[in-house]
C-alpha cells in the first residue's frame, strides 16, 4: 500500500517536472520573457511548431521581434487556457477540421478571453496570431472584430475603426439603391 | 472642376493597431467573412472602396454563401381581391424575428411596395423564383365609386387572420374562406348564424378574395397560387 501511494506521488512529481521542462521561453519585441507549454505552443501555432521541430528555440528566450509584450502575454495566456480547457484528443481533431470547416463558433471561455481585451489589444492579438500561424486564435479574434460591426451603419463602422470614406455621395447612393434590402431598417 | 475635400484629422496614435490589421487585405477578408449576416456584409462593403473590393472577392463570397445558406421558408400570403386597392399581407408567424433580412423583406412585403405608388391600385400577379410580380394600375376616376364607410378606414378590422395553421378570411357576404397550411386545402365555412353572432349587412362591394403565396426571395421552387372560386 505504501509502495502504491509512493508510486502515485512519484507519478505526480514526474508529471510536474516534465511539464516544467516542457516549456519554451518566448521574448517579446520589448525584451520581456514569457513561458508557455511546449506542447500547447506546438499544437496551436504552426510557426512555433516549426521552430520547435527545427530546434531553433532559444532556451534564454526565443526572439519574437514582431510581437509586443502585451500581445505576447495574451498569446501565452490563450495557449495556457486552451491547454487546460479541452482534452487534447478533441482538440487535435478540431484543429484538423479548421481547413475544411469555414468557421467554428468560439467557445464560452474563448469569448470571455477576447471580450476582456481592449480595442488595441484585440487588433494586436490578431496580428500576433497571424504572425505565429495560430489559426484558432485568429478565428476567435477576427470573429470578435466582425461582431463589432453587427447592426451598424457604414458611417458607424467607419467611426469605430477610424476609416476614411473614399466614396463620393453619388457612388454611395448608387450602391445603396442597388442593395436596398440591406438598408430597409435605416 | 476639382473640389478640395478637407479630410478628417489623421488617425490617433492608438488607432495604429487597428489600421495595421484592417490595412492587410488578408486579415480584412478574415474579419469580413465572419460578419453575422448578408446585411452586415453589404454595410461593411460601403465603408470604403477597398472594403468593397475585399467583401466582393470571389473566395470570400463563396465562403460567406456557404455559411449563410438561403432560407427556404414561406414568408406569407397576399390576400387580394377585385375591389381591394392594396393586397393585404399575412406573414407566417413562425419566422425568426431576429433575422434582419427576413424582417426587412416582410416590412417591404406589407407596406413599402404599395406606398411607393399611392396613386395606383395594386395587385399581386404571381410569385415564383423568389420574386413577386405586382401589377400597378392607375386608378381611373371614371370607374370609381363612392361609398360612405361605417367607420374610419383605419378602424375597420383586418379581415384576414392566421390561426392554428389555418388562414381565414372573410370572403363575400355569408362565408369565411380558409386555407389549411399543412395540407394546402381550401376550406369554406358559412358564417355562423344564431345566438351571439351578428352578421352585419355586407355592402355589396365587399371583395371576393384570392390568395397568393409569397415565397422567400431565395425560394427556388415555383410558388403556390390559389385562386378559389369565392363567389358562391
Amino acid at each position: 500500500m505504501e509502495v502504491d501511494k509512493g508510486k502515485g506521488e512519484a507519478e505526480e512529481t514526474r508529471k510536474v517536472a516534465e511539464a516544467d521542462r516542457d516549456t519554451v521561453t518566448l521574448k517579446s519585441s520589448d525584451g520581456k520573457l514569457f513561458e508557455v507549454s511546449k506542447e500547447a505552443a506546438a499544437r496551436l501555432s504552426t510557426v512555433l511548431a516549426g521552430m520547435i521541430a527545427g530546434g531553433s528555440i532559444d532556451d534564454n528566450g526565443t526572439d519574437l521581434k514582431q510581437i509586443g509584450s502585451e500581445a505576447l502575454e495574451n498569446v501565452v495566456d490563450y495557449c495556457n487556457k486552451h491547454a487546460n480547457s479541452i482534452p487534447s484528443a478533441a482538440l487535435i481533431s478540431s484543429s484538423i477540421s479548421f481547413n475544411t470547416a469555414p468557421f467554428k463558433e468560439p467557445e464560452e471561455w474563448e469569448r470571455k478571453f477576447v471580450d476582456r481585451l481592449s480595442h488595441d489589444a484585440l487588433f494586436d492579438l490578431v496580428e500576433a496570431a497571424n504572425f505565429l500561424g495560430m489559426e484558432r486564435l485568429l478565428d476567435v479574434t477576427c470573429h470578435k472584430i466582425s461582431e463589432m460591426m453587427k447592426g451598424k451603419s457604414p458611417d458607424q463602422i467607419r467611426e469605430v475603426f477610424n476609416i476614411k470614406n473614399d466614396y463620393t455621395k453619388e457612388e454611395l447612393e448608387e450602391i445603396r439603391q442597388e442593395l436596398a434590402w440591406a438598408f430597409y431598417d435605416d | 472642376m476639382a473640389t478640395m475635400i478637407i479630410s478628417s484629422p489623421p488617425p490617433a496614435e492608438d488607432a495604429m493597431s487597428a489600421s495595421k490589421v484592417l490595412g492587410d487585405e488578408d486579415l480584412l477578408g478574415e474579419i469580413l467573412r465572419r460578419v453575422d449576416s448578408p446585411t452586415s456584409l453589404v454595410r461593411a462593403a460601403l465603408v470604403s472602396k477597398r472594403w468593397l473590393r475585399t467583401a466582393s472577392g470571389r473566395d470570400l463570397v463563396r465562403c460567406f454563401c456557404a455559411l449563410h445558406p438561403p432560407c427556404r421558408h414561406l414568408l406569407g400570403f397576399y390576400v387580394t381581391g377585385d375591389c381591394v386597392p392594396r393586397p393585404e399581407f399575412v406573414s407566417m408567424p413562425a419566422l425568426e424575428p431576429h433575422d434582419r433580412e427576413l424582417s426587412a423583406v416582410l416590412r417591404q412585403a406589407s407596406n413599402s411596395v404599395f406606398e411607393a405608388f399611392p396613386e395606383y391600385s395594386s395587385r399581386v400577379w404571381d410569385s415564383r423564383d423568389g420574386r413577386v410580380l405586382f401589377d400597378f394600375t392607375e386608378t381611373s376616376t371614371e370607374h370609381g365609386a363612392e361609398a360612405v364607410l361605417a367607420m374610419a378606414p383605419d378602424r375597420i378590422p383586418l379581415l384576414t387572420r392566421l390561426a392554428s395553421g389555418k388562414l381565414y378570411m372573410v370572403a363575400v357576404a355569408g362565408y369565411i374562406l380558409g386555407l389549411d397550411m399543412a395540407t394546402s386545402e381550401l376550406l369554406r365555412h358559412r358564417l355562423p348564424r344564431g345566438r351571439g353572432v351578428r352578421v352585419l349587412r355586407q355592402p355589396c362591394s365587399l371583395p371576393g378574395r384570392r390568395l397568393c403565396s409569397v415565397p422567400h426571395p431565395s425560394h427556388g421552387r415555383s410558388a403556390l397560387r390559389l385562386a378559389p372560386q369565392d363567389r358562391g
